[in-house]
């Protein structure tokens, strides 16, 4: 069973949060509630979200973030730590499909109206980005909410013990390079075996900058993708495949630098 | 990202490989899978199907395989909406049955789906088999030897109309009074039309609001208007984007690119763009769109 989630027209959303972005984290939990008058719910594609379920959402995400200090000063560290257990939780309790998640209203209407104080406490300062309130690529860039749920779906492997190992293995920088290479990200069996040969090259070359091998190995991956269908094959083989990449990527890079 | 227009390695000729027209199966019937599905809901699964001959001895000869390596028939979709891809039936295929004949298909879950899915047949090798000395043979497991035009499917009637929304403009940033406004972001036209692009209608103006809903013929002149203001706008902001100008080619169907340089290529079809961008800074250059766009030569 799916839910559908009221979608907030992206120009309303953009007032709103205008006003929201250099509010206190106490003044925005007083001003967030579970409906707006101009959120509609789409026709088709699942059960429309009833105000009590999106009121245990919304109790949920806040229980999850006072555990990282919300609505005090949160640090690089917690931040990341609950960008995890956020993106998990929202991942279990939304039953929402990436059709909808794919319209940005429906993130527009989490941050903007349900949870402007929780995006406000993750995203600290004089002022928050509004781009933290709209973001942009179907939420999963920089919608505070959002790309947390996409990260959880895309990387989430339900047959394993830890369904979402990568996720809390990957470093936010790791997952930011990752997620946001559509030519990757947009499948899923490519997306873990990349990340998981990551992972692996990273603990044998440890001496080679995170950033630089992924980096280095996604250019690689970007042009065997225009002569490879990597989607078409068996896990191992694309694992075996990409493992490949990451061990020439970083011998190639250690040669470079000697 | 940028298209391969030729394979580092032999592949077979177009002859090998047959194929039919894609259909859509459902409970009670098969019939042919038009660019347009208007019945389409997220919660149900799509089953498509293609009829296809392949010449498997044939396509192991043009590319320099030996008779053990082994292939692979599969077929793909891709969502523009939700970005995702993914795999339906996948037909390994061996020598020992030179010829094959049959139907392959692919089975979508809805949930996975927005705005567009395009569907494709790929044949792919698994495996090099014996190796035949043939220094350009393929040999990667995944190499695709052959792959059909991809065939493109609009999901309720997405990509038919311009994603138009109408609002109250007094909880918007737009100008109370203003009848419309476009709302799009300029600077990243890789992004989807229907994700990223809105018309804004003012719902407080009331002949503004008649002329987008209603189709009245004495409301002609504003819907030209806000024809040309979109046109306008789109155009003078894709211009002003330097990889647009340069790699109007790059951009993927149901991306803002695609959708800005489709429109320019039909008002003005043999111009580079970078002539076109050089040209749109000229004082003529709005009353030249206005020209293209034959703007309210149309009698009310």
């Amino acid at each position: 069973m799916y839910l559908l989630y009221p979608r907030l027209p992206l120009a309303i959303a953009e007032k709103i949060a205008q006003g929201y972005v250099s509010q206190s984290v106490d003044q925005l939990l007083n001003l967030s509630t579970c409906s707006h008058i101009s959120a509609e719910f789409a026709p088709t594609g699942g059960n429309m979200v009833k105000p009590n379920e999106l009121a245990q959402i919304q109790q949920q995400v806040r229980d999850c973030a006072k555990l990282y200090s919300y609505p005090n000063l949160v640090s690089d560290d917690t931040s990341r730590q609950f960008d995890t257990a956020c993106g998990i939780l929202l991942s279990q309790k939304m039953f929402l499909h990436p059709s909808e998640a794919s319209h940005l209203e429906v993130w527009a209407f989490i941050t903007c109206v349900l949870l402007p104080d929780v995006v406000r406490w993750r995203f600290p300062g004089d002022s928050t980005s509004l781009e933290r309130f709209i973001g942009s690529d179907r939420g999963l860039r920089r919608n505070t909410f959002g790309r947390l749920w996409w990260r959880a779906y895309l990387l989430s492997e339900a047959s394993w013990e830890d369904p979402y190992l990568l996720l809390r293995e990957l470093v936010e920088d790791d997952l930011v390079q990752i997620t946001e290479r559509n030519s990757i990200a947009a499948s899923q069996p490519l997306l873990i075996a990349f990340s998981t040969a990551f992972l692996r090259a990273i603990r044998r070359y440890d001496q080679i900058p995170r950033r630089t091998l992924m980096r280095e190995a996604s250019k690689r991956v970007r042009r065997l993708l225009s002569i490879i269908s990597f989607d078409a094959l068996e896990p191992a083989t694309i694992l075996g495949l990409i493992d490949d990449v990451f061990e020439k990527t970083a011998k190639s890079l250690m040669a470079f630098s000697n | 990202m940028a298209q391969i227009l030729k394979f580092p390695y032999l592949t077979p000729l177009p002859s090998r490989v047959l194929l039919g027209s894609w259909v859509v199966i459902n409970d009670t019937e098969t019939k042919t899978l038009e660019n347009f599905l208007s019945d389409w809901d997220p919660a149900v699964s799509l089953t498509a199907a293609i009829p296809v001959t392949i010449d498997v001895q044939g396509v192991l000869d043009d590319c320099g395989l030996a008779a053990d390596a082994r292939m692979r028939l599969v077929t793909a979709w891709k969502s523009s909406g939700t970005f995702l891809r993914g795999c339906g039936e996948a037909v390994d295929l061996v020598s020992s049955t030179p010829y094959h004949e049959m139907f392959i298909k692919v089975n979508v879950q809805g949930i996975k789906l927005a705005e567009s899915l395009e569907l494709s047949l790929q044949l792919l090798l698994l495996h090099p088999g014996s190796n035949t000395g043939n220094p350009f043979a393929p040999y990667l497991p995944g190499s695709v030897l052959a792959k059909s035009p991809p065939h493109r499917v609009l999901l309720e009637g997405y990509g038919a109309r311009f994603p138009v929304e109408v609002i109250d403009f007094t909880n918007t940033r737009f100008p109370t009074d203003a009848g419309w406004c476009l709302y799009w972001e300029p600077s990243d036209l890789y992004q989807s039309v229907m994700a990223n692009v809105r018309l804004y209608i003012n719902s407080r103006h009331e002949r503004v609001k008649r002329a987008v809903s209603e189709d009245r013929p004495e409301d002609f002149d504003i819907r030209d208007a806000i024809r040309y203001d979109v046109a306008r706008t789109l155009i003078h902001g894709a211009l002003a984007v330097d990889e647009f100008v340069d790699h109007p080619e790059s951009y993927e169907p149901g991306t803002i690119g695609r959708a800005v340089k489709n429109m320019i290529r039909m008002y003005f079809q043999q111009i580079d763009f970078r002539e076109l961008r050089s040209n749109s800074k000229s004082e003529d250059f709005d009353a030249i769109l206005q020209e293209k766009l034959h703007l309210f030569w149309q009698e009310a």
